[in-house]
C-alpha cells in the first residue's frame, strides 16, 4: 500500500453515487447547464476554421515563410543589429568590472531595491514601486500604501518602463521650417523662448496659448497659476482624448458643482454597473475597485455580493458578473430613466429631490428579457437589508444625463455616504475637453495664437477630425511641442523638445481621492529630456530648473529633510486625500430622449479608450502590442466588435476588412464578432494605427505599417463618445492571418466536442447555493478511476514545498499578470507574424472561455502558468535531463543543456512551455550575453533585461519557473540573517501585480500558509489532476451568486446521489 | 614492373593502419578533453590589469581584511570590486605621487570607472552567491586559493559545474567557523572532515543540487 498515495485514494474511491453521476456536459447539453466553448470558430465548425485545425502548421505554406521580409523586417524594425561572437579564443570573451567611482552609501552592487514613484494618466495617478537594479529601473510594482494601488498595477504600468529604454524616443531638440528638419539644442531653444518671452511679456501674453494633457499635479498646477499671473491675457487648454465628459457634468447637473464620485465596492451587496466597466485599470481607481469588489466574491464568507451589469461590449466587470445584458450603449439613458421612474416610486423620494423621469416608451424595455432583468434587478435593490448598501456606477461613454440620474439613484437607495461618496474636484474645468480644444482651434484658425506650448499630448493625431488640428496649427507662428517621441504632433510643429519619462522626473501627483505622490526619477534622463514642469519654469524665465526643487517648493510642508525623505519613501503623503463631502441632489429636468436612444434603428459606434496603448501613447510599447487582448485574444492589432446577429445583418464575416464611414469620413480595419457584444452597436479601441508612433507601433516615413486601424480619423467633436448613422462595409477577408492567440492548438470537430466534453472539468463552476449544499461540489465533476502511482514517489518534499493557488472567482482577466511576467522573466517579443503562427512566447496565459448562446455569451477566465507537477509528464520525455524536478518540487529548466527536442512540449497537457523558434532576443534587443555589440541603441534596450534570469537564446524550450530567482534570493537572505521566511514574502511576480489577489503562491508545508489554506479549500481543485501529475497549481471554482429570479428554467437533471 | 609492386613494408600498413585508427580517437579524446578542461583552460588565467594591484602586499603583508574592500560579501551574490573612493581612503596619504596609482587617481576625480578584468568569470547562467557561501562558512580561500600571496590574481580552481558539485554533495572538508572566512591560513583542529560534520550539524548545513540552485 505504501506505492499508493493514500490520500488521493480515499478522497477518490469511486462510490456508487459517484459512479452515476457524470457530469458530461458533451452527451447531453439539453440537459446539461450550457457549456463553455472558445470561439465562435470553433463553436460554428467554419469551414475556414476547419481547414486551419486541419493544419500541421498554422501558417499555410502559402504564406511568407518565417525568414522572408516580412521577418526580416521584424527584425529590422527592431533594431537588430547581427554580430557575432569570434571564436577568438577557447575562453569567452574577457569580460570587465566596472564598479563606482564612489560608491553611495547603502548601495549594493547587484541588488535591486524599489523606490516610490508615481504614474499619472488622464489626472489620476497610481502610486508605484521601481525596482532599481544596480541603478536603472528594470520592474514596475503597485505601491501599497497608494489607495488607488494597493500593491496592484496594471500592465501598461508593468510596460512603461520598456518605453523608458525605447530607442526611438527623441534624442534631441528639433526645429522645423518650412519642411526642413533641423536638430538644435536646449540652449538654443533657450535663446528662443528668452526672445520669445520678451515679446509676449510686453503683450501680456496675448497669443499664448498652452495646450496641456490632463494632470493633478500639484506643481504644475500652481505654475499654471503663475503663468496665468505673468501673462494675463493667455490661454490654458486642457486635452485629453480619453477624458469624458459624463462625469463632470452629469455632477454639475445633480448637484450644481463638479464632483468626484467614490465607489465603496467592498460594502455593496448589490452592484449595478451601466456601461461602466468599475475593475478596468483606466477607470478611476480601477485598480483598487477590483480589490474591493471581489473582496465580497468568497463563497467562504457565506455572503457574497450580486453584480448586474448593463453594457454593449464584454467588459472586465462582465466575467465577475452574475447577470449581464448586452444592451447598446444609448439605450442605456433609457434604462437609467426606467429604474429612475420605477426606484422613485417604491421608496417615497423626499420631494425636494424632485419628479422622476417618466418611463420612457421603449421597444426594447417592453423585451421580456429586459423587463425581466429590470424586474430582478428592483427587486434586488429594494430588498431593505440591500438598501444603502448597492452601487450604481455609471461608465465614462454615457453622456452627463445618466451620471446625473445615477447619482440620484445612489442618494434614493441611500447609498450617498455608504458605499458611495464624493468630494469635489477644485479643479475641474468649466466645459468639456473637446469644447475648450475647439474654441482653441477657432483662435487658431483666426491667427489670435501666435506662440502654442503643447505640454505632451498628440492632438494632431486624437484630436476630433472635424477641428483639422493639424491645418489650425500650420497657421500658429511657434508651436512648440514636448513629447516622449518625434511623434505626428512634432512634426507639425516648429520646434519640438525631448521629454523626460516619468521614470526620469522630478513631479507630484493626486490620486483619485486627491492624496498626493510624489514623482521620484529612478534614473538620470537618457536623452535629456526635460518634464512639463521644467518647460513652463522656464517660460517663466527660469534658466535652468531643477525639477526637484520645483517640487519641493510646492510641499513647503515637507521641507524639513526627515519628512521628505520619508515621504519619498513611503510615496505618498499622508492625508493628503480630498475631504469628503455630502453634495446636497437638486431636482433633475426631465431628459429628452432622442429616436435614436429608444428604437433599433441603424447601428451605434462606440469609441472606447485601449486597455493596452490607451489614448496611442504606448503603440511604440512592444510589450503591450504582443500583449493578447483580454476578451479577442487579438495582438498587434485593433479590431472593430460586432455581435454575431448585427454582423449577418450587416454581411460581415469574422476576419474581414470592413471600412466603417462617419460624416464622410473612413477608416479601414479588422472585424472581430464579439460574443455577447450588444446587437446594433460597434466598438473601437483608439490609440491604434499611429504613423509617427515608431519602429513598433507604425512609422510610415521608413514604410513600416501602422498597427492597427485609427479610430480618431472618424471621431468628431459631435460623436465624440457614441456615433450614430454609421456605414459598414464589408471588403472581404483580411489579407493576413489574423495575429490572435485564440484558435491556437484547436484541433477541428474532435477538438469541439472535446472542448465541450472537458470544459466543465477545466472551468468548473456553481452557485453559491450548490456550494452551500455541497462544498466541495468540484470533487464530482471529475469521475476516474482511483489514482495510483507505480512507484514509491522520489522526493518527500522536506522543507519547502512551492504551491500556487488561483482563484477562478476573483479572476477578471485584465491580464496584469502577464506582461508582469514578461518583464521579469525576459520573455521576449516575437512580433505579429510570430504571434500569428502560434509561437507567442508568453509564459503565463489566461484562458478566455464563452459559454451559452454566442449572443448571450457569459464568459470564464483562467489563468495558465506551469502547473509545477509533482509527477511531470515533461520531465519523463526529456532526453537531456534539461527539465528537472527539484526538491521543493519545481519543474526546473536548465537552458543551457536544452537541445529543442520539444518532446516536453509534445508531453505537457497544459501547453504551458514555450520553444524559441529563433533568436528573438538577439531579433528584437540586438544583444545577447553571448552577441555582444558596440551598438549603442542595443544596449540601452539591453538595460530591461533582469540579470537575475538567464537571457534565452534560439532552441530553447521555456517555461514558468514559479518566479525561482525570486525564490533563490529570499532564501538565502533568510538563512544569511538565519531566520524563516515568512508567508508572502515571496511574491512570484503575477502575484504581485494582481490587482484582485486572485494568485497566491506560499509554502505547502507551512501549514499557516495562506496557499496551504487555499487549497484546503473544498472548491480547490487540480486541473487535469485525474492524470496523476499532481499539479501544485490549484484553482479555486467560480462560484456564481444568481438572483433566482432569474434562473434558467429548471430543467430536469439526472439524480446524484 | 617493379614500379607496380608493392614493396615489402607495405604488408605491415594494416597493422600500423590499425594501431593508428585504434590509438588516434583515444588520444584525441583525451587530448580534447584534457585541454578544453576547465582545469587546463581556466586554471591560471592571469589577466593583465589597469593598475598592478598587489593583494599580496595588501592582505599579506600589511593584513588587511578581505571585506574591507569586498565589503558585500556577506550581504550579496557579488562580492563588489571596490569603488575608487576605497583606494583613496589610504592613497590620498601614501603613494600620492605613485605613477601606478594615476589611473586611480583620474578615477576618483572625473567620475569614470576603472575598467578592472574579470578573473573569475562564470558563465551567465550560473547564478553563484557569495553571501550564501560567506555566512555558511566557505573560506575565501577555499575557491579563490592563497590570494595574500598573489601579486596579480589568477584564478586557483577550475570553477567547473563538477568542482562546485563536489562541494555541494560532501561540504564538510570545506567548512569552518563563519567568523574564520577571510582567515588564509586558518586549519581545522584535528580531522578536517570530522570537524566540518560537526559544523555542518551545528549550522544545519544542506547545500542543495537542484539544478535551480544555480541556473535560472
Amino acid at each position: 500500500m505504501s506505492s499508493i498515495d493514500k490520500k488521493k485514494t480515499s478522497l477518490r474511491v469511486l462510490s456508487q453515487a459517484q459512479a452515476q453521476a457524470p457530469a458530461r456536459a458533451a452527451e447531453g447539453s439539453d440537459t446539461q447547464k450550457p457549456t463553455y466553448w472558445r470561439s465562435l470558430a470553433e463553436l460554428e465548425q467554419s469551414p475556414e476554421f476547419l481547414e486551419l485545425a486541419s493544419r500541421e502548421f498554422a501558417m499555410p505554406l502559402d504564406q511568407e515563410p518565417p525568414n522572408s521580409p516580412g521577418r526580416r523586417r521584424f527584425m529590422q524594425i527592431m533594431g537588430a543589429s547581427m554580430s557575432l561572437a569570434g571564436l577568438d579564443a577557447c575562453r569567452w570573451r574577457e569580460d570587465k568590472i566596472l564598479p563606482l567611482s564612489r560608491r553611495p552609501e547603502g548601495m549594493i552592487p547587484g541588488s535591486s531595491r524599489p523606490f516610490a514613484t508615481a504614474m499619472e494618466i488622464n489626472g489620476l495617478a497610481v502610486g508605484l514601486h521601481a525596482m532599481s537594479y544596480d541603478g536603472r529601473p528594470i520592474k514596475i510594482e503597485g505601491n501599497p500604501q497608494h489607495p488607488d494601488s494597493r500593491g496592484a498595477a496594471a500592465a501598461f504600468h508593468q510596460a512603461s518602463v520598456l518605453g523608458l529604454y525605447d530607442p526611438d524616443r527623441s534624442e534631441s531638440v528639433v526645429a522645423r521650417a518650412g519642411g526642413a528638419r533641423k536638430e538644435s539644442s536646449w540652449a538654443e531653444f533657450q535663446k528662443t523662448l528668452s526672445d520669445l518671452s520678451t515679446g509676449l511679456r510686453s503683450a501680456r501674453g496675448s497669443g499664448l496659448c498652452v495646450l496641456s494633457e490632463r494632470s493633478s499635479s500639484p506643481t504644475l498646477l500652481a505654475q499654471k497659476q503663475r503663468l496665468l499671473d505673468t501673462y494675463p491675457e493667455a490661454k490654458w487648454v486642457t486635452f485629453e482624448p480619453t477624458q469624458s465628459d459624463g462625469a463632470r457634468a452629469g455632477s454639475v447637473l445633480a448637484f450644481g458643482k463638479a464632483h468626484r464620485v467614490h465607489y465603496a465596492f467592498d460594502a455593496a451587496r448589490v452592484v449595478l454597473t451601466l456601461d461602466a466597466d468599475v475593475v478596468a485599470p483606466t477607470f478611476p481607481a480601477g485598480l483598487a475597485n477590483a480589490r474591493a469588489l471581489t473582496r465580497l466574491r468568497t463563497p467562504e464568507r457565506g455572503q457574497m455580493s450580486r453584480i448586474y451589469a448593463v453594457e454593449s461590449d464584454q467588459s472586465l466587470v462582465a466575467g465577475l458578473s452574475d447577470h449581464r445584458l448586452a444592451v447598446r450603449s444609448s439605450w442605456i439613458k433609457a434604462i437609467a430613466a426606467e429604474l429612475d421612474a420605477r426606484i422613485s416610486a417604491k421608496v417615497n423620494a423626499l420631494p425636494e429631490l424632485g419628479a422622476p423621469q417618466a418611463a420612457p416608451a421603449a421597444a426594447f424595455l417592453k423585451d421580456e428579457k429586459v423587463q425581466k432583468f429590470v424586474s430582478a434587478l428592483l427587486g434586488d435593490l429594494l430588498l431593505s437589508p440591500n438598501i444603502g448598501r448597492s452601487v450604481i456606477a455609471v461608465g465614462p461613454n454615457q453622456p452627463a444625463e445618466v451620471h446625473a440620474l445615477g447619482y440620484r439613484l445612489n442618494q434614493l437607495l441611500g447609498n450617498v455616504g455608504r458605499t458611495v461618496f464624493f468630494t469635489e474636484d477644485s479643479d475641474a474645468a468649466d466645459t468639456s475637453d473637446v469644447a475648450a480644444l475647439k474654441s482653441l482651434v477657432a483662435e487658431m484658425n483666426a491667427g489670435k495664437v501666435s506662440t502654442l506650448v503643447m505640454l505632451g499630448g498628440n492632438p494632431v493625431y486624437d484630436a476630433p477630425a472635424d477641428l483639422s488640428f493639424s491645418d489650425a496649427l500650420g497657421k500658429v507662428k511657434t508651436s512648440i511641442h514636448l513629447a516622449l517621441y518625434e511623434d505626428e504632433t512634432s512634426e507639425r510643429s516648429s520646434i519640438h523638445l525631448p521629454a523626460a519619462h516619468y521614470l526620469e522626473s522630478w513631479g507630484d501627483a493626486r490620486s483619485l481621492d486627491g492624496t498626493i505622490s510624489i514623482v521620484q526619477p529612478l534614473i538620470a534622463p537618457l536623452y535629456g529630456g526635460r518634464t512639463a514642469s521644467e518647460l513652463l519654469a522656464m517660460l517663466l524665465g527660469v534658466g535652468n530648473p531643477n525639477g526637484l526643487e520645483l517640487v519641493r517648493r510646492t510641499h513647503p510642508s515637507l521641507s524639513a529633510e526627515h519628512v521628505w525623505r520619508k515621504t519619498l519613501s513611503e510615496g505618498v503623503i499622508a492625508g493628503s486625500g480630498v475631504q469628503r463631502v455630502a453634495p446636497k441632489l437638486k431636482p433633475l429636468d426631465k431628459f429628452p430622449l432622442s429616436d435614436f436612444e429608444l428604437s433599433s434603428k441603424g447601428v451605434e459606434l462606440v469609441f472606447a479608450t485601449d486597455a493596452k496603448i490607451i489614448d496611442g501613447r504606448f503603440a511604440n510599447n512592444a510589450w503591450l502590442q504582443e500583449l493578447p487582448e483580454t476578451f479577442s485574444k487579438l495582438s498587434w492589432d485593433n479590431a472593430v466588435l460586432i455581435s454575431p446577429r448585427t454582423a449577418q445583418e450587416l454581411g460581415v464575416k469574422e476576419a474581414d476588412s470592413v471600412t466603417l464611414t462617419l460624416a464622410g469620413r473612413s477608416v479601414s480595419l479588422l472585424a472581430l464578432i464579439a460574443p455577447g457584444h450588444a446587437d446594433g452597436s460597434l466598438k473601437i479601441t483608439l490609440g491604434h494605427g499611429r504613423k509617427s508612433a515608431g519602429h513598433v507601433g507604425g512609422l510610415v516615413a521608413e514604410s513600416i505599417d501602422p498597427v492597427g486601424g485609427n479610430a480618431y480619423a472618424i471621431r468628431t467633436s459631435d460623436a465624440y463618445q457614441i456615433a450614430q448613422g454609421v456605414g459598414v462595409t464589408s471588403n472581404g477577408t483580411v489579407p493576413y492571418r489574423v495575429p490572435s492567440t485564440q484558435d491556437v492548438y484547436s484541433v477541428g470537430a474532435i477538438g469541439l466536442s472535446g472542448t465541450a466534453e472537458r470544459l466543465p472539468e477545466l472551468v468548473r463552476e456553481g452557485t453559491l447555493e450548490e456550494y452551500k449544499k455541497k462544498p466541495d461540489f468540484v470533487e464530482e465533476i471529475v469521475e476516474h478511476n482511483p489514482l495510483l502511482s507505480l512507484w514509491v514517489p522520489p522526493v518527500s518534499y522536506e522543507g519547502h514545498k512551492w504551491g500556487m493557488s488561483i482563484d477562478l472567482n476573483k479572476c477578471i482577466g485584465c491580464s496584469a499578470c502577464v506582461t508582469a511576467c514578461q518583464a521579469e522573466n525576459n520573455i521576449p517579443v516575437v512580433g505579429k507574424l510570430n504571434v500569428a503562427m502560434g509561437r507567442e512566447m508568453l509564459w503565463l496565459r489566461v484562458d478566455r472561455y464563452y459559454k451559452g448562446p454566442p449572443e448571450d455569451a457569459e464568459v470564464a477566465f483562467q489563468p495558465i502558468p506551469c502547473q509545477q507537477c509533482e509527477n511531470a509528464p515533461c520531465e519523463q520525455v526529456c532526453p537531456v535531463g534539461a527539465t528537472m524536478h527539484s526538491h521543493e518540487g519545481l519543474n526546473d529548466m536548465i537552458y543551457n543543456r536544452c537541445i529543442g527536442t520539444r518532446y516536453c512540449s509534445n508531453n505537457c497537457p497544459y501547453k504551458v512551455r514555450r520553444f524559441n523558434y529563433f533568436n528573438y532576443n538577439l531579433d528584437t534587443i540586438g544583444i545577447t550575453p553571448y552577441t555582444p555589440t558596440d551598438d549603442p541603441k542595443a544596449k540601452v534596450k539591453a538595460m530591461i533585461f533582469n540579470p537575475e534570469v538567464t537571457v534565452r537564446s534560439r532552441g530553447v524550450m521555456e517555461k514558468c519557473t514559479f518566479c525561482v530567482q525570486r525564490i533563490q534570493n529570499t532564501k538565502i537572505k533568510a538563512k544569511n540573517a538565519k531566520r524563516a521566511i515568512p508567508d508572502n514574502e515571496i511574491r512570484t511576480a503575477c502575484q504581485q501585480t494582481c490587482p484582485t489577489d486572485a494568485i497566491v503562491f506560499g509554502d505547502l508545508n507551512d501549514g499557516r500558509s495562506r496557499v496551504a489554506s487555499l487549497q484546503k479549500q473544498p472548491r480547490s481543485y487540480a486541473l487535469l489532476g485525474e492524470l496523476n501529475n499532481h499539479p501544485r497549481v490549484q484553482y479555486l471554482a467560480r462560484i456564481k451568486n444568481p438572483n433566482p429570479a432569474l434562473a434558467p428554467a429548471q430543467e430536469p437533471k439526472k439524480e446524484h446521489g | 614492373m617493379d614500379l607496380f609492386v608493392f614493396p615489402r613494408w607495405a604488408n605491415k600498413t594494416k597493422q600500423i593502419a590499425g594501431l593508428v585508427l585504434g590509438v588516434a580517437p583515444l588520444y584525441l579524446t583525451a587530448l580534447v578533453w584534457y585541454g578544453a578542461s576547465p582545469k587546463t583552460t581556466d586554471v591560471g588565467y592571469q589577466p593583465k590589469q589597469p593598475v598592478p594591484y598587489s593583494h599580496a602586499l595588501h592582505a599579506g603583508k600589511l593584513g588587511l581584511d578581505c571585506r574591507y574592500c569586498h565589503n558585500t560579501v556577506e550581504d550579496s551574490s557579488h562580492a563588489a570590486i571596490p569603488p575608487s573612493q576605497t583606494c583613496m581612503n589610504c592613497h590620498s596619504k601614501v603613494w600620492t605621487k605613485s605613477e601606478k596609482l594615476a589611473p586611480i587617481r583620474e578615477s576618483f576625480e572625473t567620475g569614470k570607472a576603472v575598467e578592472w578584468v574579470k578573473v573569475h568569470d562564470l558563465p551567465d547562467y550560473a547564478y553563484f552567491n557569495h553571501s550564501a557561501h560567506v555566512t555558511r562558512g566557505v573560506g575565501c580561500v577555499t575557491c579563490h586559493g592563497r590570494i595574500d600571496q598573489m601579486e596579480e590574481v589568477y584564478q586557483h580552481e577550475p570553477l567547473s559545474m563538477g568542482w562546485c558539485l563536489d562541494c555541494h554533495r560532501n561540504p564538510d572538508k570545506n567548512l569552518r567557523p563563519p567568523e574564520e572566512v577571510t582567515n588564509m591560513t586558518w586549519q581545522p583542529p584535528g580531522d578536517p572532515a570530522e570537524f566540518g560534520k560537526m559544523l555542518r550539524e551545528k549550522n544545519h548545513l544542506a547545500p542543495p543540487t537542484d539544478c535551480s540552485t544555480c541556473h535560472r
